[in-house]
């Protein structure tokens, strides 16, 4: 009798894994016919999630069916390109792929991925990125900051959270012939906050990340890294009109499989295209500081596949390819 | 300031749309917080992106509600179940599930309710009061002085060694190995992972908390099942006596419940610790400063005290950095960014001139809530400790489950639970040669900590290790680590911490 009872114990417990793991998926002749998943490639609640919902709303009303948002957060922003690929290419599941898992994480770990595996729907933001040192820094100049990094033969330390960031101070470090130490945060505002309580110089940041703290006067702007001055801070050069031809961009984008149809892949490009124009997605890219920027399909997937090569020149310089 | 507070109170309790908001967030924490690997920070990922749509002040309180609500949530199943609901309640198993097989679970549950409220009040005070220079304060910890601080931290493990100090080093390094799976920090490339994408980015800290501590219980019942020994899970209380807890019981634990709350709040606002580490702190200094520190580990009400103090001190607490400074303490905080972001304000210094009104709602939100804690917890506790005196055929299976849907729910991901299953395996031979599975967490919710302010702090100084002596911060943690090795071999020797 109690022999039997350890046994419904372990059978009881079998078949709730085997419910736990069931799950099935129909197929439809119109597309689309049945729901869309958005695949995100972070966890529920930060920037890019928020703005990938705020997207699905807006693109339900063009594509007639309801889009739901899956969070797949890990691997540096890999597991839900890597989820997204892995389904099945029917258009039913798109993706949203960010610029460093695509174009530069891929170099530094083993994925099953390059840019090459996708069809792009549109890029739909683009990161801002400044060069910013605490308010009470000798530093007034990035010009300063080289020199006295000049002075430390160890180099000088600075903050930021991951790539392509650092690929800015290595390259003004080449250029310049100095030293710049990179130390990586988990955040932006990790970043901003090493400089703040003045452990490290200096910080290469995401501007929604370095924003407040400008405004409040408690760091100062040396330069813009994008290609373009920054809308919040107009009177900050860029590092190319202060003779260093360097500058960083990075995107957000929509992608699916390469295996998708084309008639499918055009629907949804059309229908993601109306979602870009509408107000309160546009308002949500306002409210979490990134600059909304419709790039097309086309043209997004040559900006990921440059950035590939780019960034395998750039990582092999700094010595950290895998 | 205190117009504006009694008008943020007003906002709350005049408008029934907010306190309803307030309540379903208390309500959600509770729930989530107490099914093992649903968390509390799930729960507020949970209701992000119902905020959309919400009052500014609406979506706060909600929020809050849930991070507070979940927090406690997660000592119910500690207490009933021995597994914790929530990572922050882990340090709470050892007494409250004592307590609980000696049919003592409603004192345990009134205990953790009475200290969580008293830690998240007392840190709500620190907040509206001294959020500023606290901040300002905290900015000065460094990577050399987490570091230190971290050193300080692994000595915490000397108290959750148990019998013997060897086996409980050796659980702590096997955590602290545990921890460094995934990516290297510093350089990004992936280590110790086998070149399987499931460990690339790291082993999650609730699976391994649910397989190692939780599903490791499930393996110990179905041993006990087999050898034939059914029983009810837990005894009912033997007198009225065990199930109300009296003001006299609170009291006597009043030091250690305010020395808690301090630890609690001090972690809190320091960014990146976060409550888990709060509450082993906590518990570990209230080991070491007890008149009865032989109780502990045995069914100890000042454990639980120490630990839910602890713990939920940080709820508040890590607002600080977040409104003083636009930094967020935990991940927790990190989602509230997001969610103040939705409403067009961003979290910081600015926050004050731009929107006070907000802000004087969240903080009554937040002072509110566990006053609805209270309510909610005093009016079900009953069918909370009816439940746990079902058989353990009953009770077990059910456990096996939420873990299972707790742990898969986290990335929708089934080699998670296959992760699971192994720390549950581990956790299980750990249990039978008597090492302590709470060491190898320890070890593993450090690891990283440890490694990254480490790494920082030598990228600075150029590698020159004297970095770690360079301000009084340092110093100040290297003397108490010294205290701390001090006290815990001094009375090894005396038997006194002899479990």
């Amino acid at each position: 009798m109690k022999n039997k009872k350890s046994w419904m114990l372990v059978a009881v417990c079998l078949c709730l894994i085997m419910v736990v793991s069931g799950c099935s998926q129909k197929k439809a002749e119109k597309f689309p016919s049945e729901p869309i998943t958005l695949i995100v490639n972070y966890g529920g609640g930060g920037g890019t999630d928020i703005t990938a919902r705020a997207l699905a709303k807006a693109v339900e009303p063009f594509l007639g069916v309801p889009v739901t948002v899956v969070n797949k957060a890990g691997g540096a922003g890999t597991a839900g390109i890597i989820e997204m690929k892995s389904k099945k290419p029917d258009g039913y599941s798109v993706g949203v792929v960010t610029y460093a898992p695509l174009a530069i994480v891929p170099h530094q770990m083993k994925v099953p991925y390059t840019p090459e595996d996708f069809k792009y729907i549109m890029g739909y933001g683009i990161y801002r990125y400044g060069l910013a040192v605490k308010k009470d820094s000798p530093y007034k100049t990035v010009d300063d900051l080289v020199k006295a990094a000049a002075a430390k033969p160890d180099g000088m330390a600075f903050s930021a959270s991951g790539y392509p960031q650092p690929f800015v101070m290595q390259k003004i470090g080449a250029l310049k012939n100095v030293k710049f130490n990179y130390v990586p945060t988990k955040s932006g505002s990790e970043a901003a906050t090493a400089v703040l309580g003045g452990h490290v110089e200096v910080t290469i940041a995401v501007m929604a990340d370095l924003m407040q703290f400008v405004k409040t006067g408690e760091l100062r702007l040396l330069a813009s890294v994008s290609s373009d001055r920054l809308d919040i801070s107009p009177n900050t050069p860029t590092l190319k009109e202060l003779g260093y031809d360097i500058a960083i961009n990075s995107y957000m984008g929509i992608g699916v499989s390469k295996n998708v149809p084309d008639d499918r892949l055009k629907i949804l490009r059309e229908a993601f295209a109306k979602a870009f124009k509408d107000q309160a997605f546009q308002d949500i890219m306002k409210k979490t500081s990134v600059p909304a920027k419709y790039i097309d399909g086309e043209e997004f997937g040559k900006l990921c596949s440059d950035g590939y090569k780019e960034s395998e020149q750039n990582l092999k310089a700094m010595g950290v390819k895998k | 300031m205190l117009d504006l507070m009694l008008n943020g109170f007003a906002t709350i309790l005049f408008s029934p749309t907010n306190l309803m908001y307030l309540f379903a967030g208390v309500t959600l924490g509770i729930l989530m917080g107490s099914i093992p690997g649903l968390t509390a920070t799930m729960a507020i990922a949970l209701i992000v992106p119902l905020t959309y749509y919400m009052e500014p002040v609406q979506s706060l309180i909600m929020l809050m509600g849930a991070f507070n609500g979940g927090t406690f949530g997660g000592s119910i199943s500690a207490i009933l179940i021995g597994t914790p609901g929530t990572p922050a309640a882990a340090a709470t198993v050892a007494d409250g599930f004592k307590l609980g097989l000696a049919g003592k679970a409603g004192k345990a549950i009134k205990m953790a309710l009475m200290a969580s409220i008293t830690g998240c009040l007392f840190s709500c005070i620190v907040l509206i009061l001294v959020a500023e220079p606290v901040a300002r304060y905290a900015l000065k910890f460094g990577p050399a002085e987490y570091t230190v601080l971290m050193v300080f931290s692994l000595t915490i493990n000397g108290s959750a060694a148990g019998k013997s100090i060897i086996k409980g080093l050796i659980g702590g390094s096997l955590g602290l190995l545990f921890g460094m799976v995934g990516l290297d920090p510093i350089a990004s490339i992936p280590r110790f992972t086998f070149d399987q994408p499931i460990l690339s980015s790291g082993i999650d800290l609730v699976v391994m908390l649910i397989g190692s501590l939780a599903f490791s219980e499930v393996l110990v019942q179905i041993e006990a099942v087999a050898k034939g020994k059914v029983k009810a899970h837990m005894p009912p209380p033997q007198s009225p006596d065990d199930e109300r807890l009296s003001f006299k019981e609170y009291w006597t634990n009043i030091r250690t419940i305010v020395r808690s709350a301090f630890i609690g709040c001090g972690i809190g606002a320091l960014p990146g610790l976060g409550p888990t580490l709060a509450a082993y702190v906590g518990y570990d200094i209230a080991k070491r400063n007890s008149k009865h520190p032989e109780e502990f580990g045995q069914g100890s009400l000042e454990g639980v005290a120490a630990a839910e103090t602890a713990n939920n001190a940080v709820c508040g607490a890590n607002l600080i950095p977040l409104l003083a400074l636009g930094v967020p303490g935990d991940t927790v905080a990190a989602i509230m960014i997001g969610a103040f972001m939705v409403q067009g304000l961003t979290p910081g210094p600015m926050i004050f001139r731009e929107a006070p009104e907000v802000v004087a709602g969240l903080y009554a939100g937040l002072i509110l809530s566990n006053l609805l804690l209270a309510v909610l917890v005093l009016a079900f506790y009953r069918v909370f400790t009816k439940v746990s005196q079902l058989e353990t055929t009953i009770i077990f299976p059910a456990v096996f489950m939420f873990c299972t849907i707790g742990v898969y729910a986290l990335n929708q991901n089934v080699s998670d639970l296959w992760l699971m299953m192994l720390f549950a395996v581990l956790g299980y031979i750990m249990v039978k040669l008597d090492y302590s599975p709470a060491t190898m967490m320890i070890g593993f919710i450090l690891s990283p900590l440890f490694e990254v302010n480490l790494r920082q702090a030598l990228i600075i100084s150029s590698n020159n290790p004297s970095i770690f002596f360079s301000t009084p911060i340092t110093w100040f943690f290297w003397v108490i680590t010294i205290y701390s090795i001090f006290t815990i071999t001094r009375s090894r020797r005396k038997g006194k911490l002899v479990v």
